[in-house]
Protein backbone atom coordinates (compact mmCIF):
# COMPACT_ATOMS: atom_id res chain seq x y z
CA UNK A 1 0.00 0.00 0.00
CA UNK A 2 1.37 3.79 -0.89
CA UNK A 3 1.90 6.37 1.47
CA UNK A 4 -0.64 8.68 0.65
CA UNK A 5 0.22 11.13 3.43
CA UNK A 6 4.11 11.00 4.97
CA UNK A 7 5.02 13.58 7.65
CA UNK A 8 8.63 13.48 8.86
CA UNK A 9 9.80 15.59 12.39
CA UNK A 10 7.27 18.22 11.47
CA UNK A 11 7.88 21.24 13.45
CA UNK A 12 5.82 24.72 13.39
CA UNK A 13 5.26 28.00 15.16
CA UNK A 14 4.07 31.00 15.31
CA UNK A 15 6.21 33.84 16.15
CA UNK A 16 8.17 32.27 19.50
CA UNK A 17 4.73 29.96 19.79
CA UNK A 18 5.57 26.55 19.09
CA UNK A 19 2.79 25.10 18.08
CA UNK A 20 3.98 21.39 16.46
CA UNK A 21 7.21 20.18 18.26
CA UNK A 22 7.80 17.05 16.50
CA UNK A 23 4.90 15.32 14.61
CA UNK A 24 5.55 11.60 13.03
CA UNK A 25 2.95 10.14 11.27
CA UNK A 26 2.00 8.13 8.05
CA UNK A 27 -1.73 7.66 6.35
CA UNK A 28 -2.15 4.52 3.96
CA UNK A 29 -3.85 4.95 1.04
CA UNK A 30 -8.05 3.88 1.57
CA UNK A 31 -7.72 4.85 5.05
CA UNK A 32 -9.63 6.95 7.47
CA UNK A 33 -7.98 8.46 10.27
CA UNK A 34 -9.50 10.13 12.83
CA UNK A 35 -6.71 13.45 14.26
CA UNK A 36 -7.90 14.45 17.62
CA UNK A 37 -6.65 16.44 20.24
CA UNK A 38 -7.87 19.32 22.50
CA UNK A 39 -9.10 22.91 21.75
CA UNK A 40 -5.05 24.34 20.35
CA UNK A 41 -3.27 21.52 20.28
CA UNK A 42 -2.84 22.49 16.59
CA UNK A 43 -5.05 20.29 14.73
CA UNK A 44 -5.96 22.97 12.11
CA UNK A 45 -2.46 24.04 11.92
CA UNK A 46 -1.65 20.40 10.96
CA UNK A 47 -4.17 20.49 8.08
CA UNK A 48 -3.54 23.92 6.86
CA UNK A 49 0.71 22.36 6.24
CA UNK A 50 -0.99 19.20 4.79
CA UNK A 51 -2.93 21.70 2.73
CA UNK A 52 -0.20 23.45 1.84
CA UNK A 53 -2.00 26.76 3.06
CA UNK A 54 1.54 27.50 5.58
CA UNK A 55 4.32 26.57 4.45
CA UNK A 56 7.22 24.99 6.04
CA UNK A 57 10.49 23.12 5.43
CA UNK A 58 9.79 19.54 7.16
CA UNK A 59 9.41 17.11 5.02
CA UNK A 60 5.39 16.48 4.30
CA UNK A 61 4.61 14.84 1.61
CA UNK A 62 1.16 14.37 -0.11
CA UNK A 63 0.39 11.80 -2.79
CA UNK A 64 3.69 11.72 -3.34
CA UNK A 65 4.17 15.43 -3.64
CA UNK A 66 5.04 18.71 -1.87
CA UNK A 67 1.62 20.41 0.04
CA UNK A 68 -0.09 22.29 -2.01
CA UNK A 69 0.85 20.79 -5.57
CA UNK A 70 -1.87 17.91 -6.08
CA UNK A 71 -4.74 18.50 -7.78
CA UNK A 72 -6.19 15.38 -6.12
CA UNK A 73 -6.88 16.81 -2.61
CA UNK A 74 -10.16 18.55 -1.22
CA UNK A 75 -11.10 19.82 2.07
CA UNK A 76 -13.94 21.15 4.30
CA UNK A 77 -13.17 23.33 6.78
CA UNK A 78 -14.79 24.75 9.47
CA UNK A 79 -16.17 28.07 8.54
CA UNK A 80 -18.41 28.18 5.49
CA UNK A 81 -18.85 29.98 1.79
CA UNK A 82 -21.21 32.26 2.26
CA UNK A 83 -21.54 34.28 -0.70
CA UNK A 84 -24.20 36.64 -1.41
CA UNK A 85 -24.44 36.48 -5.19
CA UNK A 86 -24.14 33.06 -6.19
CA UNK A 87 -26.01 29.75 -5.84
CA UNK A 88 -25.67 26.45 -4.85
CA UNK A 89 -25.13 24.99 -8.32
CA UNK A 90 -23.27 27.42 -9.33
CA UNK A 91 -20.39 27.10 -6.53
CA UNK A 92 -20.39 23.46 -7.10
CA UNK A 93 -19.38 23.99 -10.37
CA UNK A 94 -16.84 26.80 -9.68
CA UNK A 95 -14.98 24.31 -7.30
CA UNK A 96 -15.66 21.25 -9.95
CA UNK A 97 -14.08 23.42 -12.56
CA UNK A 98 -10.50 22.97 -10.45
CA UNK A 99 -10.58 19.61 -10.56
CA UNK A 100 -9.09 17.49 -13.46
CA UNK A 101 -12.03 14.65 -13.04
CA UNK A 102 -14.81 16.09 -11.32
CA UNK A 103 -17.90 14.88 -10.75
CA UNK A 104 -21.09 16.17 -11.80
CA UNK A 105 -22.72 19.12 -9.39
CA UNK A 106 -26.24 18.05 -9.98
CA UNK A 107 -25.46 14.10 -9.28
CA UNK A 108 -23.80 15.11 -6.05
CA UNK A 109 -26.72 17.01 -4.86
CA UNK A 110 -29.05 14.21 -5.75
CA UNK A 111 -26.63 11.69 -3.54
CA UNK A 112 -27.02 14.24 -0.63
CA UNK A 113 -30.33 14.59 -1.07
CA UNK A 114 -30.03 18.19 -1.87
CA UNK A 115 -31.25 18.80 -5.07
CA UNK A 116 -33.75 21.12 -4.19
CA UNK A 117 -31.35 23.60 -2.91
CA UNK A 118 -29.76 23.74 -6.50
CA UNK A 119 -30.51 27.20 -6.98
CA UNK A 120 -30.80 28.97 -3.70
CA UNK A 121 -28.54 31.48 -2.57
CA UNK A 122 -25.46 30.16 -0.47
CA UNK A 123 -26.59 33.68 2.09
CA UNK A 124 -30.10 32.23 2.00
CA UNK A 125 -29.40 28.66 3.54
CA UNK A 126 -29.94 27.35 7.14
CA UNK A 127 -25.98 26.38 9.22
CA UNK A 128 -27.19 22.89 8.42
CA UNK A 129 -28.11 23.26 4.90
CA UNK A 130 -24.87 25.44 4.12
CA UNK A 131 -22.71 22.87 6.18
CA UNK A 132 -24.34 19.70 3.66
CA UNK A 133 -23.55 22.18 0.87
CA UNK A 134 -20.09 22.86 2.21
CA UNK A 135 -18.98 18.79 2.17
CA UNK A 136 -21.10 18.84 -1.74
CA UNK A 137 -18.31 21.15 -2.52
CA UNK A 138 -16.04 17.92 -1.24
CA UNK A 139 -17.31 15.53 -3.06
CA UNK A 140 -17.71 16.90 -6.41
CA UNK A 141 -13.84 17.13 -7.07
CA UNK A 142 -13.60 13.43 -6.97
CA UNK A 143 -10.20 14.28 -4.80
CA UNK A 144 -8.10 11.14 -3.59
CA UNK A 145 -7.52 12.48 -0.67
CA UNK A 146 -10.01 14.81 1.28
CA UNK A 147 -9.83 16.48 5.09
CA UNK A 148 -12.76 17.54 6.87
CA UNK A 149 -12.40 19.80 9.96
CA UNK A 150 -14.90 19.49 12.08
CA UNK A 151 -17.59 18.17 9.56
CA UNK A 152 -20.69 17.81 11.63
CA UNK A 153 -20.99 21.09 13.44
CA UNK A 154 -24.25 22.06 12.40
CA UNK A 155 -25.65 19.24 11.39
CA UNK A 156 -28.49 17.84 12.71
CA UNK A 157 -28.49 14.36 14.11
CA UNK A 158 -30.38 12.94 10.80
CA UNK A 159 -27.77 15.06 8.87
CA UNK A 160 -24.91 13.67 10.75
CA UNK A 161 -26.24 9.88 10.06
CA UNK A 162 -26.15 11.09 6.65
CA UNK A 163 -22.67 12.25 6.58
CA UNK A 164 -21.01 8.82 8.11
CA UNK A 165 -23.01 6.88 5.48
CA UNK A 166 -21.39 9.07 2.60
CA UNK A 167 -18.05 8.91 4.80
CA UNK A 168 -18.11 5.29 4.54
CA UNK A 169 -19.30 4.97 0.26
CA UNK A 170 -16.22 7.48 0.05
CA UNK A 171 -14.15 4.66 2.26
CA UNK A 172 -15.70 1.93 0.21
CA UNK A 173 -14.36 4.07 -3.15
CA UNK A 174 -10.84 3.58 -2.03
CA UNK A 175 -10.49 7.22 -1.09
CA UNK A 176 -8.25 8.13 1.99
CA UNK A 177 -9.64 10.51 4.42
CA UNK A 178 -8.44 12.58 7.67
CA UNK A 179 -11.70 13.83 9.71
CA UNK A 180 -11.14 16.16 12.86
CA UNK A 181 -14.04 16.14 15.36
CA UNK A 182 -15.06 16.64 18.73
CA UNK A 183 -17.54 14.13 18.48
CA UNK A 184 -15.37 10.86 18.98
CA UNK A 185 -18.08 8.29 19.06
CA UNK A 186 -18.55 8.42 15.54
CA UNK A 187 -15.14 8.87 14.70
CA UNK A 188 -14.68 5.57 16.56
CA UNK A 189 -16.93 4.32 14.68
CA UNK A 190 -15.58 4.90 11.48
CA UNK A 191 -11.62 5.60 11.36
CA UNK A 192 -9.13 2.97 10.58
CA UNK A 193 -6.63 4.86 12.37
CA UNK A 194 -6.21 7.56 15.03
CA UNK A 195 -4.02 10.23 15.74
CA UNK A 196 -3.94 12.24 18.85
CA UNK A 197 -2.71 15.33 19.12
CA UNK A 198 -1.28 16.69 22.39
CA UNK A 199 0.67 19.72 23.31
CA UNK A 200 2.15 19.73 19.53
CA UNK A 201 3.45 15.65 19.58
CA UNK A 202 1.22 12.73 17.96
CA UNK A 203 0.69 11.19 21.44
CA UNK A 204 -0.56 7.82 19.90
CA UNK A 205 -0.87 6.47 16.24
CA UNK A 206 -2.93 3.26 16.26
CA UNK A 207 -6.27 1.54 15.82
CA UNK A 208 -9.18 1.83 17.90
CA UNK A 209 -7.95 -2.02 19.36
CA UNK A 210 -4.28 -0.59 20.24
CA UNK A 211 -5.24 1.89 21.80
CA UNK A 212 -7.90 0.73 24.15
CA UNK A 213 -5.22 -1.92 24.90
CA UNK A 214 -2.83 0.69 25.75
CA UNK A 215 -5.02 2.68 28.08
CA UNK A 216 -7.23 -0.69 29.53
CA UNK A 217 -10.16 1.47 30.76
CA UNK A 218 -13.36 0.61 31.59
CA UNK A 219 -16.03 3.45 32.91
CA UNK A 220 -17.94 2.17 35.60
CA UNK A 221 -20.62 4.56 36.31
CA UNK A 222 -23.24 4.94 39.27
CA UNK A 223 -25.61 7.22 41.28
CA UNK A 224 -25.03 7.10 45.27
CA UNK A 225 -25.43 9.30 48.38
CA UNK A 226 -22.34 8.27 49.53
CA UNK A 227 -19.55 10.64 49.41
CA UNK A 228 -16.95 10.60 46.65
CA UNK A 229 -14.26 10.29 49.63
CA UNK A 230 -15.45 6.10 50.29
CA UNK A 231 -14.29 5.61 46.35
CA UNK A 232 -11.22 7.28 46.04
CA UNK A 233 -9.87 4.08 47.94
CA UNK A 234 -10.90 1.99 44.93
CA UNK A 235 -8.23 -0.01 43.69
CA UNK A 236 -6.81 0.79 39.83
CA UNK A 237 -8.59 3.95 39.50
CA UNK A 238 -7.16 5.96 36.74
CA UNK A 239 -9.36 8.95 37.10
CA UNK A 240 -12.71 9.45 39.09
CA UNK A 241 -15.75 12.25 38.87
CA UNK A 242 -18.54 13.00 40.78
CA UNK A 243 -21.09 14.78 38.88
CA UNK A 244 -24.26 15.40 41.82
CA UNK A 245 -24.99 11.95 42.65
CA UNK A 246 -23.49 10.15 39.76
CA UNK A 247 -19.96 8.91 40.10
CA UNK A 248 -17.89 7.68 36.83
CA UNK A 249 -15.09 5.89 37.06
CA UNK A 250 -12.32 4.97 34.80
CA UNK A 251 -10.35 2.36 35.92
CA UNK A 252 -7.26 0.36 34.35
CA UNK A 253 -8.76 -3.27 35.44
CA UNK A 254 -12.04 -3.53 35.44
CA UNK A 255 -12.73 -6.60 37.44
CA UNK A 256 -10.44 -5.39 40.24
CA UNK A 257 -12.51 -2.39 40.63
CA UNK A 258 -15.52 -3.84 40.96
CA UNK A 259 -14.52 -6.26 43.35
CA UNK A 260 -13.64 -3.90 45.57
CA UNK A 261 -17.37 -2.03 45.45
CA UNK A 262 -19.26 -5.20 46.27
CA UNK A 263 -19.00 -4.04 49.78
CA UNK A 264 -21.10 -0.79 48.42
CA UNK A 265 -23.46 -2.71 46.04
CA UNK A 266 -26.29 -2.00 48.23
CA UNK A 267 -25.68 1.88 47.90
CA UNK A 268 -25.60 1.88 44.11
CA UNK A 269 -28.10 2.27 41.43
CA UNK A 270 -28.28 2.78 37.78
CA UNK A 271 -24.97 0.50 37.63
CA UNK A 272 -23.24 0.60 33.99
CA UNK A 273 -20.31 -0.68 32.88
CA UNK A 274 -18.79 0.18 29.37
CA UNK A 275 -15.22 -0.74 27.96
CA UNK A 276 -13.09 2.43 27.22
CA UNK A 277 -14.28 4.41 24.44
CA UNK A 278 -12.98 6.98 22.31
CA UNK A 279 -14.20 9.59 24.63
CA UNK A 280 -12.78 8.18 27.84
CA UNK A 281 -9.60 7.41 26.41
CA UNK A 282 -8.97 11.03 25.66
CA UNK A 283 -10.01 11.86 28.93
CA UNK A 284 -7.80 9.96 30.54
CA UNK A 285 -5.05 11.21 27.88
CA UNK A 286 -5.49 14.85 28.30
CA UNK A 287 -6.00 14.61 32.10
CA UNK A 288 -2.70 12.31 32.88
CA UNK A 289 -0.92 15.14 31.00
CA UNK A 290 -2.71 17.84 33.13
CA UNK A 291 -1.91 15.85 36.28
CA UNK A 292 1.93 15.51 35.25
CA UNK A 293 2.12 19.33 34.60
CA UNK B 1 -8.75 27.03 -20.63
CA UNK B 2 -12.08 25.39 -19.15
CA UNK B 3 -10.62 26.60 -15.70
CA UNK B 4 -10.52 29.92 -16.54
CA UNK B 5 -13.78 30.20 -18.89
CA UNK B 6 -15.36 28.64 -15.57
CA UNK B 7 -13.60 31.34 -13.35
CA UNK B 8 -14.63 33.62 -15.91
CA UNK B 9 -18.31 32.78 -16.07
CA UNK B 10 -18.72 32.64 -11.96
CA UNK B 11 -17.08 35.64 -11.54
CA UNK B 12 -19.01 37.83 -14.07
CA UNK B 13 -22.56 36.78 -12.53
CA UNK B 14 -21.10 38.48 -9.02
CA UNK B 15 -19.05 41.37 -10.30
CA UNK B 16 -21.48 42.73 -13.09
CA UNK B 17 -24.61 41.10 -13.19
CA UNK B 18 -26.09 40.87 -9.55
CA UNK B 19 -23.63 43.74 -8.22
CA UNK B 20 -25.82 46.24 -7.44
CA UNK B 21 -23.50 48.26 -5.95
CA UNK B 22 -21.86 48.32 -9.29
CA UNK B 23 -25.00 49.24 -10.87
CA UNK B 24 -25.77 52.12 -7.95
CA UNK B 25 -22.11 53.75 -7.26
CA UNK B 26 -20.31 53.28 -10.55
CA UNK B 27 -23.52 53.72 -12.92
CA UNK B 28 -26.22 55.39 -11.58
CA UNK B 29 -24.43 57.98 -9.18
CA UNK B 30 -21.81 59.28 -11.96
CA UNK B 31 -24.35 59.07 -14.40
CA UNK B 32 -26.36 61.30 -12.07
CA UNK B 33 -23.85 63.85 -11.42
CA UNK B 34 -22.89 64.32 -14.73
CA UNK B 35 -26.70 65.08 -15.91
CA UNK B 36 -26.97 67.25 -12.66
CA UNK B 37 -23.79 69.50 -13.35
CA UNK B 38 -23.68 69.27 -17.01
CA UNK B 39 -27.61 71.06 -17.06
CA UNK B 40 -26.44 73.64 -14.26
CA UNK B 41 -23.66 75.02 -16.31
CA UNK B 42 -25.19 74.33 -19.39
CA UNK B 43 -23.72 77.00 -22.60
CA UNK B 44 -20.99 78.45 -19.48
CA UNK B 45 -17.80 76.61 -20.30
CA UNK B 46 -17.13 75.38 -23.85
CA UNK B 47 -16.39 71.99 -23.92
CA UNK B 48 -17.52 71.01 -20.37
CA UNK B 49 -20.27 68.55 -21.43
CA UNK B 50 -17.48 66.11 -22.96
CA UNK B 51 -14.39 67.38 -19.94
CA UNK B 52 -17.19 66.38 -17.57
CA UNK B 53 -18.03 62.88 -19.20
CA UNK B 54 -14.38 62.17 -18.86
CA UNK B 55 -14.14 62.78 -15.26
CA UNK B 56 -17.22 61.05 -14.34
CA UNK B 57 -16.33 58.01 -16.19
CA UNK B 58 -12.43 58.46 -14.26
CA UNK B 59 -14.65 58.56 -11.04
CA UNK B 60 -16.75 55.61 -11.25
CA UNK B 61 -13.42 53.38 -12.73
CA UNK B 62 -12.16 55.02 -9.48
CA UNK B 63 -15.06 53.80 -6.85
CA UNK B 64 -15.11 50.51 -9.09
CA UNK B 65 -11.47 50.17 -8.27
CA UNK B 66 -10.87 50.62 -5.20
CA UNK B 67 -14.16 50.56 -3.33
CA UNK B 68 -16.18 47.92 -5.60
CA UNK B 69 -12.82 45.40 -6.32
CA UNK B 70 -11.60 45.78 -3.36
CA UNK B 71 -14.63 45.32 -1.12
CA UNK B 72 -15.66 42.40 -3.73
CA UNK B 73 -11.86 40.69 -3.29
CA UNK B 74 -11.88 41.09 0.80
CA UNK B 75 -15.00 39.30 0.77
CA UNK B 76 -14.35 36.44 -1.09
CA UNK B 77 -10.54 36.41 1.24
CA UNK B 78 -12.91 36.37 4.43
CA UNK B 79 -15.60 33.97 3.13
CA UNK B 80 -12.65 31.72 2.37
CA UNK B 81 -13.29 31.47 -1.56
CA UNK B 82 -9.18 31.95 -1.69
CA UNK B 83 -8.41 29.23 0.21
CA UNK B 84 -11.06 27.08 -1.56
CA UNK B 85 -9.23 27.90 -4.84
CA UNK B 86 -5.42 27.92 -3.14
CA UNK B 87 -5.95 24.37 -2.11
CA UNK B 88 -6.78 23.03 -5.78
CA UNK B 89 -4.27 25.52 -7.82
CA UNK B 90 -0.75 25.85 -7.29
CA UNK B 91 -1.72 29.98 -7.73
CA UNK B 92 -4.63 32.18 -8.09
CA UNK B 93 -3.68 33.56 -11.65
CA UNK B 94 -7.16 32.48 -13.39
CA UNK B 95 -8.47 34.49 -10.27
CA UNK B 96 -6.82 37.62 -11.06
CA UNK B 97 -7.08 37.48 -14.51
CA UNK B 98 -11.00 36.74 -13.97
CA UNK B 99 -11.54 40.20 -11.53
CA UNK B 100 -9.15 42.07 -14.20
CA UNK B 101 -10.92 40.85 -16.80
CA UNK B 102 -14.72 42.13 -15.09
CA UNK B 103 -13.24 45.05 -14.36
CA UNK B 104 -12.20 46.01 -17.58
CA UNK B 105 -15.52 45.00 -18.72
CA UNK B 106 -17.52 46.93 -16.19
CA UNK B 107 -15.19 50.12 -17.46
CA UNK B 108 -16.44 49.57 -20.86
CA UNK B 109 -19.74 49.56 -20.01
CA UNK B 110 -19.23 52.46 -17.82
CA UNK B 111 -17.98 54.72 -20.87
CA UNK B 112 -21.30 52.92 -22.98
CA UNK B 113 -23.29 54.44 -20.54
CA UNK B 114 -21.74 57.94 -19.78
CA UNK B 115 -20.95 58.16 -23.44
CA UNK B 116 -24.55 57.54 -24.58
CA UNK B 117 -25.91 59.61 -21.96
CA UNK B 118 -23.61 62.43 -23.21
CA UNK B 119 -25.05 62.16 -26.80
CA UNK B 120 -28.51 61.70 -26.45
CA UNK B 121 -29.00 64.87 -23.77
CA UNK B 122 -25.94 67.04 -24.31
CA UNK B 123 -25.18 66.25 -27.95
CA UNK B 124 -21.61 65.75 -27.11
CA UNK B 125 -19.95 65.31 -30.74
CA UNK B 126 -16.54 63.32 -30.35
CA UNK B 127 -14.94 61.73 -33.47
CA UNK B 128 -14.11 58.09 -34.13
CA UNK B 129 -10.67 58.68 -33.45
CA UNK B 130 -11.14 60.35 -29.63
CA UNK B 131 -13.50 57.90 -28.53
CA UNK B 132 -10.71 55.37 -29.23
CA UNK B 133 -8.38 57.15 -27.57
CA UNK B 134 -11.19 57.91 -24.88
CA UNK B 135 -11.31 53.68 -24.25
CA UNK B 136 -7.45 53.50 -24.44
CA UNK B 137 -6.81 55.74 -22.01
CA UNK B 138 -9.77 54.23 -19.61
CA UNK B 139 -7.80 50.80 -20.25
CA UNK B 140 -4.42 51.29 -19.67
CA UNK B 141 -5.40 54.00 -16.78
CA UNK B 142 -7.30 51.87 -14.62
CA UNK B 143 -4.75 49.66 -14.08
CA UNK B 144 -2.60 50.92 -11.08
CA UNK B 145 -6.26 51.82 -9.69
CA UNK B 146 -6.77 48.20 -10.13
CA UNK B 147 -3.78 47.34 -8.56
CA UNK B 148 -4.34 49.68 -5.41
CA UNK B 149 -7.77 48.00 -5.04
CA UNK B 150 -6.59 44.23 -5.07
CA UNK B 151 -3.85 45.70 -2.22
CA UNK B 152 -6.52 47.25 -0.25
CA UNK B 153 -8.55 44.02 -0.40
CA UNK B 154 -5.60 42.08 1.63
CA UNK B 155 -6.53 44.53 5.19
CA UNK B 156 -7.79 41.85 7.59
CA UNK B 157 -10.88 43.92 8.62
CA UNK B 158 -13.87 45.15 6.50
CA UNK B 159 -14.03 48.19 8.81
CA UNK B 160 -10.76 48.76 7.86
CA UNK B 161 -11.10 48.66 4.23
CA UNK B 162 -13.74 50.90 4.00
CA UNK B 163 -12.18 53.38 5.94
CA UNK B 164 -8.82 52.96 4.00
CA UNK B 165 -11.05 52.98 0.65
CA UNK B 166 -12.49 55.87 2.10
CA UNK B 167 -9.42 58.04 2.23
CA UNK B 168 -8.02 56.90 -1.19
CA UNK B 169 -11.08 57.17 -3.16
CA UNK B 170 -12.19 60.97 -2.28
CA UNK B 171 -8.99 62.62 -1.78
CA UNK B 172 -7.78 61.17 -5.22
CA UNK B 173 -11.50 62.38 -6.77
CA UNK B 174 -11.23 65.84 -5.16
CA UNK B 175 -7.31 66.89 -5.86
CA UNK B 176 -7.94 65.44 -9.21
CA UNK B 177 -10.75 67.91 -9.86
CA UNK B 178 -12.81 65.24 -10.45
CA UNK B 179 -15.84 67.15 -8.88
Amino acid sequence: MTNTIKVNKLKFSYGKKQVLREVNFEVQSGKVVGLIGENGAGKTTLLKILLGLLKTNSNVSILGHRPGTSQSVSSMFQGDLKLPSVNVLEILSEVAAQYPNPRKPQAVLEELNLADLARQRLNGLSGGQLRRITFAMTLVGNADLIFLDEPTVGMDVNARQDFWDNVSKLKNAGKTILITSHYLEEIQQTADQILILKDGKIEFDGTLNELQRRYLTTKISFETKLSKTIFAELKHVQSLKQMGEKIVINSTNGDATLQTLVPYLKELQHLNITDASLESIFQTITQKGENNA
Amino acid sequence: MHKMLEQLKFDGKRLIFRNYGFVFFSLLMPTAFYVLFTQINKGQIEMFSAEYMGSMIVYSILITAIMGVGNFMERDRNQGLITLLKITNRNLNHYYISICFWSLMMNIFTIIILGATAILINHVDLSVEQWFILLGLVLVGQLPLLLLGIAISNVKRQETLTILGNLITFPVAILSGLW
